[in-house]
C-alpha cells in the first residue's frame, strides 16, 4: 500500500539539524492476521515504504536538512544537533467481523526516542494514530482507507508533538551545554 | 441451462424498479449573508472522533451533484481541501462546531491557505442512512434443470441529513437545510426476483444539493 501524505502546513525550524534512524518495523512492516479466531479470510497488509514516507514528509517539513541514517552507531556527527530513533510498537486491527459493526478500525503506536549530539537520551515520545472506515465501499478499499487514515493521524500527532515540545527539548539541550 | 440463467439475470436487471419514497425538507436562516463571485465552498463533515457516521459516498454525491448543477460559485472537493490543509483538517483537528472556527482560523498558515483558496463557506453535513426494519423471507435454489427464487422480502430505509452553512468571515452558522427521505424496498420473487429498491440516499443527495443551491440563490 502507498499512503499519500500531503505537504504539511507547518513553519520550518531553522538552524537545527536532525538525523533520523528508522527501525525495521517502520522500514518494512507487514501485517498478517494468521491467528484470527473469527474465521474470516486472512488479511495481509504490506506497508511498503508508507511509514518512512510519512515520517520523512513530516520531519522534512520542519527540518529541511533532515539526514536519514541506516543505523545508530556511536559515531558523532559534528553537524547533527539531535538524533531521533523511531519504531512501530503496536499495530492493531479490528475487522467488521470482530467488532460486529460495519467498520474497519486501525490503531498505530510509535515510540520515538530523542538523543542529543552526545547520544544522551533527552525524551521519549509516544505517537499514536487511529483510523476507521465503513464498509460502504468494497472491503479491501475500506481497510486500505482505514490504514491511510491511521497513518495520516499519526502524522497529525507527530506535528502537534513537535510544535508543542520542541522548544522544551532545545531548552534541555542548552542547559546541558 | 446457461441460456436460462442469462435470461433470468437479464429480466432481474430489467425489472430493477424504484420504490416509493417520502421526502421532508426543512430550511432555516440564522443570519444575513452573501456569496460573491470567485468565493469558494467546501463540503465538510464532522469527525468519527465525534461519533459522526456520515457516509463518504453521500459526501461524494453532494460534491458531484453541486459541481454539476451550478457554475455560480467555486466548489473545492473535500479531499483536495483536506490535503491542502494537512494536518489541520484531519478527523482529529478539523473544527467540529462553529465555536472551533476561531481557534482553527487563528493559525496563521491555515488562515493564509484559506484566503489563498478564497474559501468563504463550509457546508457541514451530518446524518446517515439507516435501515429501520426488515421483514419477509426469500429463498433461492438451483438444480440441474434450472433455478429460481420464491418469497417476498422488504425493508424500510431512512436517509436523514442536515447541512449547516458556516460562514468563515462571521465565524458562525448562517443557516441550515435538511432532507429526510424514507422509503420501503421490496423484492417479490416468483422464480425471478424483482427488486424494487427505494433509493433514499440518492434522493436525499439530490434534494439536499437542490436545497443548498436554493439557499444561496434566494438569500
Amino acid at each position: 500500500m502507498t499512503t499519500v501524505i500531503p505537504e504539511p502546513l507547518v513553519a520550518k525550524i531553522e538552524n537545527f539539524n536532525l538525523a533520523v534512524i528508522y527501525d525495521e518495523t517502520i522500514k518494512n512492516y507487514q501485517f498478517e492476521n494468521i491467528n484470527s479466531e473469527s474465521g474470516e479470510a486472512t488479511i495481509k497488509i504490506d506497508f511498503a515504504n508508507s511509514q518512512v514516507n510519512l515520517f520523512n514528509k513530516i520531519l522534512k517539513s520542519f527540518f529541511p536538512e533532515l539526514i536519514e541514517l541506516t543505523s545508530k552507531n556511536n559515531e558523532i556527527y559534528s553537524n547533527i544537533d539531535l538524533y531521533m530513533e523511531a519504531k512501530l510498537e503496536t499495530f492493531e486491527l479490528l475487522s467488521p467481523t470482530e467488532s460486529r459493526n460495519d467498520k474497519y478500525a486501525v490503531w498505530l503506536k510509535y515510540k520515538i526516542d530523542i538523543y542529543d549530539h552526545k547520544s544522551i537520551l533527552l525524551s521519549s515520545w509516544n505517537i499514536t494514530g487511529y483510523g476507521e472506515h465503513g464498509t460502504e465501499s468494497r472491503a479491501p478499499e475500506s481497510l486500505t482507507r482505514a490504514v491511510d487514515l491511521a497513518l495520516r493521524d499519526s502524522g497529525v500527532n507527530l506535528v502537534i508533538k513537535i510544535e508543542d515540545d520542541f522548544k522544551t527539548l532545545v531548552k534541555i539541550m542548552s542547559t546541558d551545554l | 441451462m446457461m441460456q436460462n440463467l442469462v435470461f433470468i439475470l437479464f429480466l432481474s436487471f430489467f425489472f430493477i424498479l424504484a420504490g416509493c419514497t417520502t421526502t421532508r425538507l426543512e430550511e432555516q436562516t440564522n443570519l444575513p449573508f452573501e456569496i460573491l463571485e470567485g468565493e469558494s465552498l467546501v463540503i465538510t463533515s464532522n469527525s468519527y472522533h465525534a461519533g459522526n457516521e456520515t457516509e463518504d459516498d453521500f459526501l461524494q454525491c453532494i460534491n458531484k451533484s453541486l459541481a454539476n448543477k451550478q457554475k455560480t460559485f467555486n466548489l473545492i472537493s473535500t479531499q483536495e481541501f483536506i490535503n491542502q490543509l494537512y494536518p489541520w483538517f484531519e478527523p482529529r483537528t478539523a473544527p467540529q462546531t462553529t465555536e472551533d472556527l476561531s481557534d482553527f482560523l487563528g493559525k496563521d498558515l491555515v488562515r493564509q491557505k484559506i484566503e489563498m483558496l478564497s474559501v468563504r463557506y463550509f457546508l457541514n453535513i451530518s446524518g446517515q442512512t439507516k435501515t429501520n426494519s426488515s421483514s419477509g423471507a426469500l429463498s433461492c435454489a438451483a438444480g440441474p434443470g434450472g433455478g429460481g427464487c420464491f418469497g417476498l422480502a422488504w425493508w424500510d430505509d431512512t436517509s436523514s441529513y442536515t447541512t449547516s452553512i458556516w460562514d468563515l468571515e462571521q465565524e458562525s452558522s448562517v443557516g441550515n437545510v435538511s432532507a429526510s427521505v424514507s422509503g420501503t424496498s421490496v423484492i417479490p420473487a416468483l422464480i425471478i426476483p424483482i427488486p424494487i429498491i427505494a433509493r433514499t440516499q440518492k434522493t436525499a443527495c439530490e434534494e439536499m444539493s437542490d436545497q443548498i443551491l436554493d439557499f444561496f440563490t434566494r438569500n
